[in-house]
């Protein structure tokens, strides 16, 4: 899957999925969100990540759709007009129009989360301008959200070496007494873990502000680089367009 | 060949860099290597409350930590980064709430620096006071996300304005949401507070910048 | 002063942590291709002394130093540092070996060649070639242990530190990594080793500091140093060769009735299975030595005794209980378990609150419980840091703070999981000592690969293989493990 987008410069992925988030959600509705969803999915599909997004995506539209729909069925525009608890049909288009946007933004920026490994990503980011303790702070905390779940698990079979009960048949009073003997060794032995981090980076020579250079470096073509300029300037024009159309719409007003 | 480097003294000289972050400087390792770790904890202790079968989340704990031993600034970044990693690892939805963990963070950071973390009520106190806030703008961002403000009225703020002045029943939901982030944020910080007295002097006494 | 030649010049009028002063009065000069080693019983200032030299203390460490550190060849850093914990000093910056490798370079904005020239080099001569393209997190503590000195190497720098840097490795892998140290003098790096291991010392090192209480008590030759009888300072870590002097008392007379009984024990991790239809008995007043290589599966049976690992097969019984119907924080009532790395579960205040926790957590009422937490700390020689904070104790004294935690709940069963890695002379009498209050409650099993202390503390040895008994007895020190 990573290997179509493994010959791109992972930034470039991530400035059409935030282009594509931008023209969801500035662009005419509902019908550029629609299309925005279509790209996405249809690039999931294609990189075998398709499952995922729809899921993600679709967590978010649904729930959104069903929740506006409703609401605006129970807390009508004019209740006089109409019968309750049924929706006017502008409600539902605007319910679906909010609800596309969301679908779009999340499955745009979940195909680029499945494509392009977040550290990769990162590094590329170092080598355009990420200050190193920022590439540093996202990367370590990546590794270590794995670990924590270990050390979790370890402070629990310890604990319960000690007699501390958990799970079927043990009261509130008793798990709430559990909570400090499970969350504190995670956190002081987190806390103190920190200290030997802190001390390796120093021994490593790591400066939180200076240069780094990568034994990989990432490629960025030129064709790349003027890829991604093209892409903010056609954001620019978009942006700049509604903003256009948005003023215009007030001073008819007035 | 390089120069001898030499650290000579003819006093004695103490030797620790503080931790607190201006704007303008980068922090120092120390707080660097806590952020990864506090960011862990944020999901770590999910875990841990789940096998509990508690009704709370406690995914801020390790933003507290970090924002009341380091400061208002390294609180932020801890709730920048930890949204973040969230918003790769789990759903990118989580991305739209960083400002709720960057208002954790910095409101932990300066009742850290105003000293509520040195008595339980203290803590409990900021925790009802992060809780509240944290809810609020969560619900901001929630609304936002939700259309907010549309022409057919069908923007969550434009419902929830006609609801509460109209039916009283979708209070009942806010008033929820707010009392779920009420009990998680008071509790959080409280266990904070028995961490702090837990961990090693020599540790806490590097953080002399926290009112701890 | 002339420093031709040296990669470290170092005189330390004092160095104080706060009010406690760690070291006094050292003097020490290192020079280029020169190995040099120091001992010293625990809290003697060794690592203060490490920290020092590599110039990392009082930059990550609040410490008042007076006098001079000079390193004459200069460098970017100075010196390199290898610790005791392999697993910590990585710094995820690197999703396999080589990148790890490669983050000290990087650091330092070399070009991208140069940094594999550094990477490839740094990997030979840590005898870490094979595992370049391996992810961290899947290798053995001895491969870690190696792919941090890789690490360290790839800085470049003039003098190499390294503290206890095979406390927490197996005889194996504690060999081949000083092997690989070896090889150094030759691109005349120069070297500080701080070791517990004097064997591994005396064949190392050119030279030897023996530190006592934070000053030199005497330096020179290792082998006239460190192989003296009487040892030179009683809270050394000895010579494998040599017994202990607190020998505890063995057990006199013939053995009971079998007290703790395991039959046709099945376990293991998912689809695996590591213990196979293992059976064995053990008297009561007993203390075995549990034998084998790595993998053998002596800690899955001693986590599936406890509980942690379910039993697909086979009985367990303590006493006259049964325990295989008990929930593990009931087994615990019985059964006590210290782990390998026990210092995650340390939370308290103070050492005295971390030893109660445990009978207070079982019910015992708080005076009982204070009573039994310190003849608890007695035993393992804790009595006197009864107020400290857990987290200040080196981290041998921590491990015997586990230990002791476990014994304050009097459990019938005790099992101790590599309890002397890394411990000085005294601490292996102090834990020796513990073993043996425990016959009068009951028994004890010893997960271990240090078998002087099997010979000493333990009355036989269990060999485990491929999830089995294999071989019941005692085996001498000087002899080779029986075929498997």
């Amino acid at each position: 899957m990573s290997a179509a987008l493994d010959r791109w410069n992972p930034i470039t992925p991530l400035a059409v999925a935030v282009a594509m988030v931008v023209a969801a959600f500035a662009g005419p509705q509902p019908w550029t969100a629609a299309l925005v969803l279509a790209i996405a999915l249809a690039a999931a599909y294609a990189f075998g990540a398709g499952g995922r997004v729809l899921r993600l995506a679709a967590l978010v539209a649904l729930p959104t759709f069903a929740l506006l729909v409703l609401l605006a069925a129970a807390f009508p525009d004019a209740p006089a007009a109409h019968r309750r608890w049924v929706p006017t049909e502008a409600a539902v288009m605007d319910a679906l129009a909010i609800a596309l946007r969301l679908g779009a933004a999340i499955a745009s920026l979940g195909v680029v989360i499945a494509g392009v490994p977040p550290r990769r990503l990162t590094r590329a980011l170092a080598a355009r301008g990420l200050p190193a303790w920022a590439a540093y702070l996202v990367i370590a905390s990546l590794e270590a959200v794995p670990d924590a779940r270990r050390g979790a698990d370890e402070v629990l079979d310890a604990q319960r070496c000690r007699g501390v009960a958990v799970g079927r048949g043990t009261g509130l009073r008793g798990r709430l007494r559990a909570l400090p003997a499970l969350a504190g060794p995670l956190v002081v032995g987190l806390v103190v873990e920190s200290e030997e981090r802190a001390l390796a980076l120093d021994a490593r020579g790591f400066d939180p502000r200076a240069r780094r250079t990568a034994l990989v470096p990432i490629a960025d073509a030129r064709g790349e680089r003027w890829l991604r300029a093209a892409i903010w300037l056609a954001l620019v024009v978009l942006l700049g367009w509604r903003l256009v159309a948005l003023v215009r719409s007030f001073t008819i007003a007035a | 060949m390089g120069m001898a480097a030499v650290v000579r003294s003819a006093r004695p000289v103490v030797c620790y860099r503080p931790v607190t972050l201006p704007a303008s400087r980068p922090l120092s390792t120390l707080a660097l290597a806590l952020i990864p770790r506090a960011v862990a904890l944020n999901l770590a202790l999910g875990a841990v409350v789940g096998a509990l079968k508690l009704p709370v989340y406690l995914d801020s704990v390790g933003t507290i930590l970090v924002a009341v031993l380091a400061g208002p600034w390294a609180g932020i970044v801890t709730g920048i980064v930890s949204n973040s990693v969230l918003g790769l690892l789990v759903s990118p939805t989580l991305f739209a709430f960083i400002p709720v963990t960057v208002v954790i963070g910095a409101l932990a950071g300066v009742a850290g620096r105003l000293g509520a973390f040195r008595t339980l009520a203290g803590s409990l106190a900021a925790g009802l006071v992060i809780g509240i806030a944290a809810a609020l703008a969560s619900a901001v961002i929630v609304i936002a996300l939700m259309g907010g403000l549309t022409a057919s009225g069908t923007g969550l703020l434009t419902i929830a304005i006609r609801a509460t002045f109209g039916v009283s029943v979708t209070s009942a939901a806010k008033i929820a949401a707010v009392v779920t982030d009420a009990m998680d944020k008071p509790l959080s910080c409280a266990l904070v507070y028995l961490v702090l007295e837990r961990l090693p002097r020599r540790i806490t006494a590097r953080f002399r910048g926290a009112a701890a | 002063m002339s420093t031709h030649g040296l990669v470290l010049s170092l005189r330390l009028d004092s160095v104080a942590y706060g009010r406690r002063v760690a070291l006094r009065d050292v003097s020490l000069d290192i020079g280029a291709g020169e190995i040099v080693g120091v001992a010293g019983h625990v809290g003697a200032g060794k690592s203060t002394l490490a920290l020092a030299a590599a110039g990392l203390l009082g930059r990550a460490l609040p410490a008042t130093i007076r006098g001079t550190i000079v390193h004459p060849r200069g460098g970017r850093p100075p010196a390199a540092f290898v610790f005791a914990n392999p697993a910590t000093q990585l710094t995820e910056l690197g999703e396999t070996v080589e990148e790890e490798v490669a983050v000290g370079p990087e650091n330092l904005a070399l070009d991208s060649r140069d940094i594999r020239a550094r990477v490839s080099d740094a990997l030979v001569r840590a005898d870490a070639t094979r595992l370049a393209a391996r992810i961290p997190r899947e290798l053995s503590g001895g491969e870690l242990q190696r792919v941090a000195l890789a690490s360290a190497l790839a800085l470049d720098a003039p003098l190499l530190v390294l503290d206890e840097p095979t406390a927490q490795l197996d005889p194996e892998a504690a060999e081949r990594f000083v092997d690989a140290l070896g090889g150094l003098r030759a691109r005349g790096v120069g070297v500080l080793l701080i070791e517990q291991n004097l064997d591994l010392l005396a064949a190392v090192a050119d030279r030897v500091v023996v530190l006592a209480d934070g000053a030199v008590l005497a330096s020179g030759d290792p082998a006239a140093l460190l192989g003296r009888t009487p040892p030179l300072d009683a809270r050394l870590g000895g010579l494998r060769a040599a017994a202990s002097d607190a020998a505890p008392a063995l057990r006199t007379g013939a053995p009971g009735a079998p007290f703790v009984r395991v039959s046709g024990l099945a376990a293991g991790h998912g689809s695996r299975e590591v213990l196979r239809d293992l059976s064995l008995d053990i008297a009561r007043g007993e203390v075995v030595a549990w034998v084998g290589r790595n993998g053998a599966g002596k800690t899955t049976l001693a986590r599936t005794i406890m509980g942690l690992i379910p039993a697909r097969a086979g009985r367990i019984s303590v006493g006259e209980r049964a325990l295989d119907a008990l929930p593990v924080h009931e087994r615990a009532r019985y059964v006590g378990l210290v782990f390998q790395d026990p210092r995650r579960q340390l939370f308290s205040r103070t050492v005295l609150e971390e030893a109660t926790f445990g009978p207070r957590t079982l019910g015992v009422a708080r005076g009982a419980a204070l009573a039994q937490a310190r003849e608890a700390l007695e035993l393992v020689g804790l009595a006197a840091c009864e107020r400290d904070h857990p987290g200040d104790l080196a981290p041998q004294l921590q491990r015997r703070l586990a230990i002791a935690s476990a014994l304050a709940s009097r459990p019938e069963f005790l099992i101790l999981d590599e309890p002397t890695a890394g411990q000085d002379a005294q601490g292996r009498a102090f834990i020796g000592a513990a073993l043996a209050s425990q016959r009068t409650r009951g028994a004890a099993a010893v997960i271990t690969h240090d078998l002087g202390f099997a010979q000493d503390a333990c009355d036989h040895n269990v060999t485990i293989t491929d999830g089995h008994v294999s071989h019941i007895g005692r085996i001498s020190v000087r002899e080779p493990p029986p075929a498997h």
